[in-house]
């Protein structure tokens, strides 16, 4: 007998949702051979099973979510009886078991009234998380009143703007897939990081002869490769944190922010201080084509040390990104464009472009970061060398 | 403020309303020499005439289409059928001519008649004599639905009735002729389509019909002695009914049971119920519950007939099962 679980395709991964079940009960697969269809945090992926044999029981329903680690299925001895095989996993399971198959089920229905549903909504209030005193257990309007009354600060903070006249809705939609995982380590990292923002403005003259050579090269190429270059002489940014522990990297893995339909995605560039300018900009023209097909694997989305992001082709001047946990430091890239610049004592007009670093000031301190940017600096100053 | 009863109340109305308009008339079984089964009509043949109060035979069709005919010529007929059980015989006269006239003939032709009529639940009249039906009307556009509780709304929503250019139907209620209430002194009227608030509350909305208007405000009294606060709304008007003044109350208390002497199945509380749901779904905080008789015909026998019959026992039940107390 063994256990099929969610599989960890990522540090940051917490749970997957089954979307799809590739085999049945009393199927016999194979091992190796993909069961069921996982929708992780960063992409969908397929799940193989682990041995040969009958698949004997499958704890985990389509729509569900479920923790890593936690079991979805179970496998059978090859040529056990299927009732047999089913009945002892599932005598074991029983601790475990409910912990999975909660999610969703409709005996975990919570039960509230209309009035009820509506007033948590206004208020915040978390339904699952409140005892029902009405008939049959149901949630009642009293019941969130009492919550919302020995609530928190944001339950308040909730009930004043509620009373407040409301905007017209357009329409509501719970995060999910893309957004939610973006919402989730995007927040994750602005609560526990410590964000400094520097910025520099490069000469970008010799960029822009260049790139008229090569106008096929994208400046976000030019951009990943100049950091990979930097980072290569600044192994402490080429870094992440996880629990206060920091790991630096040999390999250097740039991360590239890509716009999708669904929402933002990283896929990482391998050892992109080993590539050339060319290959990195065929690389992140895959990349790109990849992520708006929706079909960038698992493989292409974790590993970064690093990561770039361009709002340049949208007039942006300059910003300040959210550090992509758990890595230690992102780029900016701002617009390129012909701007008045002293020199000396003279104005001169040039193309420059600025260029922003956030760096988690845990890890690193301002001068190695400013050493870093310099270097990032220069190289784009003189991209033939890149 | 005088005390009236509700038959007395009633009489006033019909009185006040021929003095003030010659072109209204009375007619029904038994309303003239007799002074009427229920006295409603008492003396108003000696006072009015022979003209102005006609007995007529014992034939609810004609009743109902020589109102019908009354109406269209120009005249306000008040016509009574002694028993609700007797509407359907009148039933062609008033949901396929009164009811349709006005709509048909693009407004140029009014049917400005009242029919008044009884139940008489609770008086062991038997099946056939006892039922409560105002729901069946509520497939009727075009016809108007009024049902009274207390003498005053009795007075001021029969002027209304009379005064409308509309059919109305009138629906009475036997056990309330004798009940006793206060009757304001000066002239006034009652709209047509207002429920009124009959008690103020917080816990629950009790929307009773008629009869059971007082069943549920003694009800409320004895849950008040609980700490139950329930609100008591009286429809008054079936067609068109007050959604408004229902609905503003269920949205404070979010509670609802409707009581009704009508049979559960398809009645008044299903429609209001229903209306309720639709509109206030987000406020309500259980189910809804009607308070109505079982779906049989009405026993004869007086100890099954009071078991059949709600009351303010089976209110009080019905909110603590609501509530949950």
């Amino acid at each position: 007998m063994t256990e099929v679980v969610m599989p960890r395709l990522d540090p940051g991964m917490q749970s997957g949702k089954i979307v799809e079940w590739l085999k049945k009960e009393g199927d016999t697969v194979q091992k190796g051979e993909p069961i069921l269809v996982v929708e992780g945090e960063k992409t969908t992926f397929e799940v193989e099973a682990p041995e040969s044999g009958p698949l004997t029981k499958i704890i985990a329903d389509v729509g569900t979510d479920v923790l890593v680690a936690q079991p979805v299925a179970i496998i059978g001895s090859p040529g056990t009886p299927l009732t047999a095989a089913a009945s002892t996993p599932l005598a074991e399971k029983e601790r475990t078991a409910p912990a999975v198959a909660g999610y969703g089920t409709p005996s975990d229905r919570v039960v509230a009234s209309p009035a009820a549903r509506r007033l948590a909504q206004e208020y915040g209030v978390n339904l699952a998380s409140v005892k029902g005193t009405g008939p049959g257990a149901r949630i009642t309007r009293e019941d969130i009143l009492a919550a919302k009354d020995a609530g928190r600060p944001t339950a308040q903070v909730a009930q004043t703007v509620s009373k407040a006249p409301q905007a017209t809705v357009l329409k509501r939609v719970k995060l999910s897939g893309v957004r939610k995982v973006v919402a989730e380590r995007l927040g994750y990292s602005a609560r526990t990081g410590v964000p400094v923002t520097i910025t520099v403005e490069a000469d970008a003259t010799k960029l822009m002869t260049m790139k008229e050579k090569q106008s096929h090269v994208g400046f976000t190429a030019f951009g990943v490769k100049a950091a990979a270059k930097a980072l290569r002489n600044h192994p402490e940014v080429n870094s992440t944190i996880e629990n206060d522990e920091v790991t630096t990297y040999s390999d250097v893995n740039v991360a590239v922010a890509i716009n999708t339909d669904q929402g933002l995605v990283a896929p990482v560039i391998r050892n992109a201080d080993k590539l050339s300018l060319q290959e990195i900009s065929s690389a992140i023209e895959e990349l790109a084509r990849k992520a708006i097909e929706n079909r960038l694997g698992i493989e292409s989305l974790t590993g970064g040390t690093f990561t770039v992001t361009n709002l340049g082709a949208y007039d942006v001047e300059s910003f300040a990104p959210v550090i992509n946990p758990p890595q230690c430091a992102i780029l900016g890239l701002g617009r390129i464009g012909y701007k008045p610049s002293a020199h000396g004592k003279d104005v001169v007009v040039r193309p420059s472009t600025l260029l922003t670093l956030v760096f988690d000031h845990r890890i690193i301190d301002g001068v190695p970061a400013a050493k870093f940017l310099r270097d990032i600096k220069r190289n784009l100053e003189d991209p033939e060398e890149l | 403020m005088k005390e009236l009863t509700y038959a007395d109340a009633l009489r006033e109305a019909l009185r006040e309303e021929m003095i003030r308009d010659p072109n209204v008339i009375l007619l029904g079984e038994e309303i003239g020499v007799f002074n009427g089964v229920y006295k409603v009509t008492r003396g108003l043949l000696d006072e009015f005439g022979p003209e102005r109060v006609r007995d007529t035979p014992i034939s609810e069709a004609a009743i109902a289409g020589a109102a019908v005919g009354l109406a269209l010529a120009g005249m306000k007929p008040v016509a009574e059928i002694m028993y609700m059980d007797f509407l359907p015989i009148c039933m062609d006269q008033l949901s396929t001519q009164a009811a349709k006239m006005r709509f048909m003939s693009g407004g140029q032709l009014n049917v400005p008649m009242v029919l008044r009529t009884q139940y008489s639940l609770g008086r062991q009249h038997g099946s056939q004599h006892s039922q409560f039906t105002p729901a069946w009307f509520l497939q009727v556009p075009g016809l108007k639905v009024v049902l009274p509780s207390d003498p005053s709304d009795a007075k001021g929503l029969l002027k209304s009735s009379i005064r409308d250019p509309n059919p109305v139907l009138f629906v009475e209620s036997g056990l309330l002729y004798r009940t006793k209430g206060p009757v304001p002194d000066e002239e006034y009227t009652v709209p047509i389509g207002e429920a009124s608030v009959k008690k103020k509350g917080e816990d629950i909305t009790i929307v009773a019909v008629s009869r059971m208007v007082n069943e549920s405000l003694a009800a409320a009294k004895k849950l008040e002695a609980d700490g139950i606060s329930a609100e008591v709304v009286d429809l008054r008007s079936l067609q068109p009914f007050d959604l408004e003044t229902i609905a503003e109350s269920v949205k404070r208390t979010a509670r609802l049971v409707i009581a009704s002497d009508d049979v559960k199945r398809g009645g008044i509380g299903a429609e209001i119920s229903a209306s309720v749901t639709e509109n206030c779904f987000d406020y309500l905080d259980a189910p809804i519950m009607r308070v109505a008789c079982p779906d049989t015909p009405i026993p004869f026998s007086p100890q099954l007939e009071q078991e059949y019959m709600p009351n303010a026992d089976r209110v009080v039940q019905a909110v603590r099962g609501v509530l949950g107390k």
